[in-house]
């Protein structure tokens, strides 16, 4: 198929192996994050840690949209779906199946809740438009590559003057959350593997506080298996070069500044929340993003007595762990036997863009084979 | 996860769009500004976030150069 041959051929991914296996200095172990859930998904679809070195190590980050959201914010979206007959609520596929205290989405439909999936925040416009005597909310999730979509929902909204849809708030920014985990006394890292298309909307320039700052090479990479293993092989040839830049691998798509357009939207829709709790990494200020003043009407969280409690994650779960790099999905206690895609405890279970979801689907099969080191 | 799209019929606000399977649907692209027929566009959640220029939508040919392919 074309795109997507091209970025999967084995002799160039053998070759791009080679190199990287020449770039590693001997007796040096090398800790690279990546920090988005897409590409945690696609090295374990595709077996890219079997291209690399024993010595080079891939650690998983933060950035599944799924599965930051702590368990306080599913109660919350559920008890506003159930303790107000008119809503309905709207929500991407993956948010249905994460568990809060009180069960999942798909448990609250069962108890009588209108909960409702949806592919775009504007199917849920438009659902509002067909369910005038209704009132719609689009529980919001996801990082910059998710929030331009429902920034121009709601701009849609208001220019068409809809008056029963509103949004549940929960998108987050990347730049703290890669804050937080290089403030982290846990973890050593010698660099990361960028979003990708987190990186279209906001392009690469964000990102250079990293190098200058911590002195870490950051490279922007795209999804296909070579894209992966060429972002690591420039990686590790700064590294060699005893050089910390930022690159972009994905030049196909990212434009070094972003979308401004998009920014610009959503510059006029959002606004910076003082805090925001994130599952595994706790509250980290200004890291997540509510409705501006000026579509404060379009607000859920000022239309609806939202309870706003804290709820911890259940004992056996390491998701946190996990999403902070710490923890190797099957080294959490309850991988695979409490905790499946079908009964998830944790969010790393639910979203396909989760470690310990991606590991189960592919990386425990890949674990069985001969390792392929080149 | 946003995907590549083929704009077969553009309006001002949205256009419809085909991926390289022939499934068809209504992409906003107000953000991306104004596309025509035969545009790529990158699409997340029912929005083009990106228009590919021709040179990025088509590619450099594959060669055995990982530099030249990527």
């Amino acid at each position: 198929m074309r795109f997507v041959d091209e970025y999967r051929d084995p002799d160039l991914a053998r070759a791009l192996s080679a190199k990287i296996s020449t770039l590693a200095e001997p007796g040096r172990h090398y800790k690279l994050m990546e920090v988005c859930g897409g590409h945690t998904h696609a090295i374990y679809r595709f077996g890219v840690h079997d291209f690399l070195p024993e010595t080079v190590e891939l650690v998983h980050g933060p950035g599944c949209p799924v599965c930051v959201i702590p368990m306080g914010r599913v109660d919350d979206g559920m008890a506003i779906a159930e303790r107000n007959p008119d809503v309905i609520l709207t929500c991407f596929g993956d948010m249905m199946r994460v568990p809060g205290s009180n069960g999942s989405f798909l448990d609250g439909n069962a108890r009588g809740a209108d909960i409702r999936m949806v592919y775009s925040p504007l199917d849920a416009l438009r659902i509002a438009r067909q369910n005038p005597d209704r009132q719609v909310i689009f529980y919001a999730i996801g990082f910059e590559t998710t929030a331009p979509s429902t920034a121009l929902t709601l701009v849609r909204a208001k220019r068409e003057g809809i008056t029963n849809f509103s949004v549940f708030c929960n998108h987050v920014t990347i730049i703290p959350a890669i804050k937080a985990i290089l403030d982290s006394p846990d973890l050593r890292l010698d660099a990361f593997v960028g979003p990708g298309h987190v990186s279209t909307v906001i392009g690469c320039r964000p990102y250079e506080f990293i190098p200058r700052d911590h002195g870490k090479p950051l490279v922007c990479a795209g999804f296909e298996p070579l894209d992966v293993l060429q972002a690591i092989e420039m990686i590790m040839r700064q590294l060699a070069d005893g050089r910390a830049e930022v690159e972009n691998q994905y030049a196909r798509i990212v434009p070094w500044d972003g979308n401004r357009q998009a920014l610009a939207t959503m510059a006029d829709v959002f606004e910076l929340r003082p805090y925001f709790e994130w599952r595994g990494l706790g509250f980290i200020s200004h890291s997540a993003l509510k409705l501006s003043q000026r579509y404060a009407d379009f607000d859920t969280e000022l239309r609806y007595d939202v309870p706003g409690v804290r709820v911890a994650d259940p004992k056996s779960c390491q998701c946190g762990e996990v999403l902070k790099g710490v923890l190797k999905p099957w080294e959490c206690k309850v991988f695979g036997t409490a905790c499946t895609p079908e009964t998830p405890i944790g969010t790393c279970m639910v979203s396909s863009e989760g470690a310990c979801a991606a590991y189960y689907n592919y990386g425990r099969y890949a674990k069985k084979r001969l390792p392929l080191h080149v | 996860m946003a995907v590549p799209l083929t704009v077969v019929e553009a309006g001002a606000l949205d256009a419809r769009c085909r991926d390289d399977d022939g499934r068809e649907e209504v992409v906003a692209v107000e953000l991306v500004g104004p596309v025509g027929a035969g545009d790529r566009v990158l699409v997340h959640a029912g929005v083009a976030l990106e228009r590919l220029t021709p040179h990025v939508a088509a590619g450099p040919a594959p060669t055995q150069s990982s530099e030249a392919v990527l």
